[in-house]
């Protein structure tokens, strides 16, 4: 359906089946990246993003960026019950870069702290899977929206 | 005045109390001298358009801008999307498009609906934020020959799933934030 894909960005809504059948990714070759962002209501999209993934059969696919609402951090036992486990599921299956986009607030104080914190606790138990590629932890911001996660990488602070 | 020629981005919004961009300081016979200056824009922005006042006199503002245009911005341009249609059509090398807080209707017009003079080529970048218009695309399309976009950017779009089938060939890049699906099963 879509052959040149190489990134896609998409923000769950709840309608898994209909949306699944839009980003039939059966023959999307050319995936490199993709990114979802977690909506306020804590536990939305991580079926999507499973889902999502069982599908991707592109050689080159290698990037998986999870955008964290601001209220995560309110919400431990999301983090530690649903995100981090699904996450690791998925990194068993299929290797890839995982990266975490944080909200604005997370720039500085001490919600950023806990939660790098936190981050970084399941990643140095292992708790991401053994075949994640290193994870990293990029501030989120507006302009970086519109760059590539390469460029990211190279830029951002933060990365563990 | 001398410098004009160079500018390559050129973005108008309105300001004070006046909420479109019509008939006002811009759009006048001392305005017309200097976008006759302005030789080689090829991205121009407008913001609070009104297209029924604009949209006849487009040529005369903007059409030496015809050629090298190759992308637009509109936000919140008020009028029925045939002026709309119209407007695009100026540019036949526009490849990127904005369009942001539009709701243009199929609403009919008094008199003849003008015809837009050329197809724009739409290649490149569309980003569309809070859009009501499933007619527009689909319009838009059939004008341009078929819609594809390489990298589409969709936050609260009618007519996403549209976008999605007409452009699955060519996309590269999207990035979308649904309002609500249409899809089989769905009812969001």
């Amino acid at each position: 359906m879509t052959p040149l894909l190489n990134s896609l960005t998409y923000r769950p809504t709840g309608c898994r089946q209909s949306i699944l059948q839009a980003f039939d990714l059966s023959n999307s070759r050319s995936l490199r990246s993709l990114e979802i962002e977690i909506p306020r209501r804590c536990g939305g999209g991580m079926g999507f993003l499973r889902d999502l993934l069982s599908t991707v059969i592109s050689p080159v696919f290698s990037d998986v960026v999870i955008v964290l609402p601001d209220n995560i951090i309110r919400d431990p036992e999301f983090l530690q019950n649903t995100l981090f486990k699904v996450v690791r599921d998925m990194g068993n299956v299929k290797p890839f870069r995982l990266v975490f986009r944080l909200g604005k607030c997370y720039r500085d104080g001490d919600d950023w702290k806990r939660l790098k914190e936190m981050i970084g606790a399941q990643a140095a138990e292992g708790g991401f899977g053994p075949f994640l590629h290193p994870l990293v932890i990029v501030p989120y911001t507006r302009a970086a929206q519109s760059v590539g996660i390469e460029h990211l990488l190279d830029h951002d602070v933060g990365v563990l | 005045m001398r410098l004009l020629p160079f500018v390559k981005r050129l973005w108008l919004r309105h300001c004070g109390a006046d909420p479109v961009l019509g008939p006002s300081e811009i759009f006048n016979a001392e305005g017309l001298v200097y976008f006759s200056a302005l030789t080689n824009v090829q991205e121009l922005g407008l913001s609070g358009l009104d297209l029924r006042w604009f949209a006849p006199q487009a040529q005369l503002y903007l059409g030496h801008f015809m050629p090298g245009l190759r992308s637009l911005a509109l936000i919140g341009p008020d009028g029925p999307h045939h002026l709309l249609l119209y407007l695009l059509g100026l540019f036949p090398n526009l490849d990127n498009l904005i369009l942001i807080d539009s709701h243009n209707s199929r609403s009919a017009l008094p008199g003849p609906v003008p015809v837009p003079p050329s197809a724009p080529s739409l290649r490149g970048r569309l980003m569309l934020e809070w859009f009501r218009g499933d007619d527009f695309l689909r319009d838009l399309s059939e004008l341009s020959g078929g819609l594809r976009f390489r990298y589409m950017d969709l936050f609260e779009v009618e007519g996403s799933r549209f976008l999605l089938d007409i452009c699955a060939e060519t996309l590269e890049t999207l990035r979308v934030h649904p309002m609500r699906w249409t899809g089989k099963g769905c009812s969001q």
